[in-house]
């Protein structure tokens, strides 16, 4: 018996399915011809970006501050900038950004910052947490999100091949200058502290650039080797950075705690080892010791960040040893 | 294997490829659909294919006995294997870790302190589904409203039908069987409204169901947001849970229509019931009019006494909402339902008050019940309702408006149109360019929203 019987033959399908395409084709080419003329593109689509964007504006704007902060998501989410700020009487800035990005990165930062204020900052503070230092690689789609933004050019951080059939029809395009006006809600924990990427930002602009992680620890599932060393690609990235520090700052570096529980006996003496180390290859003036290489776990919200209750006790240890 | 993962394109494009190769046979056709629907199934976790063959295998032998069998005794014997099959792999895979709890928590209650041993399984995706497609084969072989198939093949294609083999809809037998046993029609109508179906369904779960619950995540979360924000997640999860069970239905529907099979309808704009009963007549119709005529019906229906009546919906809302999950939410949101359902019709509610009210107080009815569906426990179903009642929100409640806004009039322009014309497809007698500007439209916000992952379909837990 046959399978099937078709009211329509193959040229017809070809006019269905030609038509759909060529519309597609079509919007795509209209979305990439109209692009010049609409708003510029600024992604926030998700946290992440939120963040990254956030901290490339303001390393834009003058803003003059007398110590700058300049990290991975342990700097932004440990370290309040306004407390700090208050406590000693200085503007804070907080350019702290997310762990995905790479020390060449902040480097960047750090440079455009510079370039954009009329003075240099008294003291530059890199922090960074053990297990940044200790990565191999930085996130491809994030550095290439950060480079294409700092540039002013659309968001082609995703997977660039030919399968990613959203890129060929111009989604970044949408999203990036027509759907940057829609706040985009925050995953369940930092939905329910902070809102939206909007309100994000509004947080984030008020603390001196801080945020916070609402999460809560769950120390039985802290994962990952228990040994901590730097990375070549991040020893090769920290000369690179020491560079971009102007003659009359200061460079200081600071590593953020890990949660009790999670470190060994020997911790403390290899942490201290990896600091002396670090603040060598950046050729920093100052390792801020008496900041504590481990916490109780309560204080954390995972295993980089503090929880928000600790944020201003650490943050009042780190403003006093800046002094 | 999602309909909305990167995987399922290239297995779709791949099916297709062969699916025209081995066009001139019709038995190759449906051993095609087979294997693809088990590899479809087993992608997933290949054990439990021989869950899904084992009870295809038993329906399948049991009907062809049953038809041989000419002793009542017999027959009543035999569908009673097949529901015991059927219902006891139901039981043992997605409720017997429930009724273990609820017992050691009612003996702790009590004072007894027992540690009972728990199966921990995974729950087999889709069993809900298929094991209820499989099941009605048989009682409808024992009613004599099917005639038992000798083709092995086109009765596990049946089952195992990989568009509305892990969500639905539930098609029964005597709709769905005889299209593999027959020729089938692929018309120009059919293929373009299955072409159509598949990117609406896709539009409705990638661009609408997973904003809305990224909403409703943020107040159900497991952090409890005080004030009457709830009522706006609930909505919003209203909204979520419709999309995406429709959405999947849809896609089913189109992808069965482009190789010329026809399923039924599931769902006919629900949040457009006047009542309770209009909307179990909108809302999953082919689990609605499962239980109805297994369920419902054979407890006595509408026959008897009112009292009666009503002890016939609140048993089959009961099992309904069993049926969708195991959890004390779950009863008490079958319970609300078959409650509701009675009062409305004692009170005869929506004959008397203006269609307006009517369909406020229904979607009153509906959206609490998603609530109670939503909640994670007993404790939190109070927490919430208490909620309700405290006028205080969030600062970011404008935000929070507006993406619910944005993201309903889409589908709410749709369902008008849908409404006015009276039709599921009121586009397809307009002209080409209109249809492919609309198709094309939707495509591009598809894959601005597009997650490359895939995120799960809700009714895939049941």
């Amino acid at each position: 018996m046959n399978s099937h019987y078709y009211e329509f033959d193959t040229q017809w399908i070809i006019k269905l399915l030609g038509t759909l395409i060529a519309f597609m084709v079509g919007g795509a080419l209209v979305l990439r011809f109209a692009a010049p003329i609409l708003p510029s593109s600024r992604n926030t689509w998700d946290m992440d970006r939120t963040i990254m964007a956030h901290q490339a504006d303001a390393s834009g704007r003058a803003n003059d501050a007398d110590i700058l902060l300049i990290g991975d998501s342990s700097c932004l989410m440990n370290i309040d900038a306004s407390i700090a700020s208050e406590h000693l009487g200085k503007k804070v800035l907080n350019l702290g950004a997310v762990s995905f990005l790479d020390v060449e990165m902040f480097g960047n930062l750090v440079k455009r910052y510079l370039e954009s204020c009329s003075k240099s900052p008294d003291t530059i503070v890199l922090v960074t947490h053990p297990d940044f230092l200790r990565r191999s690689s930085a996130s491809r789609s994030h550095v290439a999100w950060m480079e294409h933004y700092l540039a002013g050019r659309d968001d082609l951080s995703r997977r660039r091949n030919w399968k990613s059939i959203d890129q060929w029809l111009g989604a970044h395009i949408l999203q990036g200058r027509i759907l940057k006006y829609l706040p985009r809600p925050l995953s369940v924990e930092f939905g329910q502290q902070f809102g939206f990427t909007h309100d994000l930002e509004t947080y984030m602009h008020q603390h001196g650039g801080s945020a916070l992680d609402p999460r809560t620890l769950d120390a039985e599932k802290l994962t990952g080797s228990r040994e901590y060393r730097i990375s070549s690609p991040n020893k090769k990235a920290a000369s690179l950075f020491a560079l971009t520090i102007p003659d009359n700052s200061r460079l200081f570096i600071a590593l953020t705690p890990l949660p009790e529980s999670f470190v060994n006996a020997q911790f403390s003496d290899n942490l201290e080892a990896i600091r002396k180390e670090w603040a060598t290859t950046l050729s920093a003036d100052r390792e801020l010791a008496a900041l504590p290489f481990s916490m109780p776990d309560e204080l954390f919200a995972s295993k980089t960040h503090l929880a928000p209750a600790a944020v201003e006790d650490y943050t009042i240890r780190f403003a006093e040893s800046l002094k | 294997m999602f309909f909305n993962s990167e995987t399922f394109l290239w297995f779709l494009l791949a099916f297709t490829l062969l699916y025209f190769l081995v066009r001139r046979s019709l038995s190759q056709r449906n051993l095609l659909i087979l294997v693809a629907s088990y590899l479809f199934y087993g992608w997933w976790d290949w054990r439990f294919l021989f869950l899904l063959l084992g009870s295809s295998l038993v329906d399948f032998y049991i009907g062809l006995r049953v038809k041989n069998a000419s002793e009542s005794k017999v027959r009543k014997r035999l569908v009673a294997i097949s529901l015991a099959v059927n219902l006891g792999a139901l039981g043992v895979f997605k409720y017997l870790d429930f009724f273990i709890g609820s017992l050691q928590t009612t003996l702790q209650t009590i004072g007894v302190q027992a540690n009972l041993p728990f199966l921990e399984i995974i729950l087999p995706v889709g069993i809900s589904f298929y094991t209820f497609q499989s099941l009605s084969y048989t009682l409808d072989v024992y009613r004599n409203k099917v005639e038992p198939t000798q083709d092995l093949v086109a009765f596990l294609a049946y089952v195992s039908f990989f568009p509305q083999l892990v969500a639905g809809p539930i098609e029964r037998a005597s709709n769905l069987l005889p299209q593999f046993l027959s020729e089938r029609k692929v018309t120009k109508m059919g293929f373009e409204s299955g072409l159509w179906l598949v990117i609406w369904g896709m539009f409705k779960k990638v661009v609408l169901a997973d904003n809305f619950g990224l909403l409703s995540d943020m107040i159900y979360g497991p952090h409890s947001v005080d004030g009457a924000i709830v009522v706006l997640a609930t909505i919003a999860f209203g909204m979520q849970i419709y999309c995406d069970f429709s959405g999947y239905s849809d896609i089913a529907r189109g992808l069965a229509s482009m190789m010329g099979f026809h399923l039924m309808v599931n769902f006919n704009l629900p949040y457009f019931a006047k009542s309770p009963s209009d909307f179990w007549r909108r809302w999953h119709i082919s689990l609605s009019t499962w239980f109805r005529d297994y369920l419902y019906i054979p407890l006595g229906g509408n026959r008897g006494g009112s009292g009666s009546v009503m002890r016939n919906l609140i048993i089959t809302m009961l099992v309904a909402g069993l049926w969708h999950g195991a959890g004390w939410n779950f009863v008490l949101w079958g319970l609300w339902h078959g409650i509701m359902l009675c009062l409305f019709q004692a009170t005869s509610l929506d004959k008397k008050v203006p269609v307006f009210i009517g369909w406020l107080l229904t979607m009153m009815v509906v959206f609490y019940g998603w609530l109670m569906f939503r909640a994670q426990s007993l404790d939190h179903i109070m927490q919430l309702t208490s909620n309700i009642f405290v006028w205080e929100f969030p600062e970011w409640i404008g935000s929070y408006v507006l993406n619910l806004v944005i993201f309903t009039l889409p589908l709410l322009a749709m369902q008008i149109w849908q409404y006015r014309t009276q039709t599921i497809y009121p586009l397809l007698p307009h002209r080409g360019w209109l249809k492919a500007g609309l198709m094309t439209l939707c495509v591009f916000f598809i894959s601005v929203f597009w997650n490359p992952a895939g995120s799960p379909f809700i009714y895939f837990q049941f």
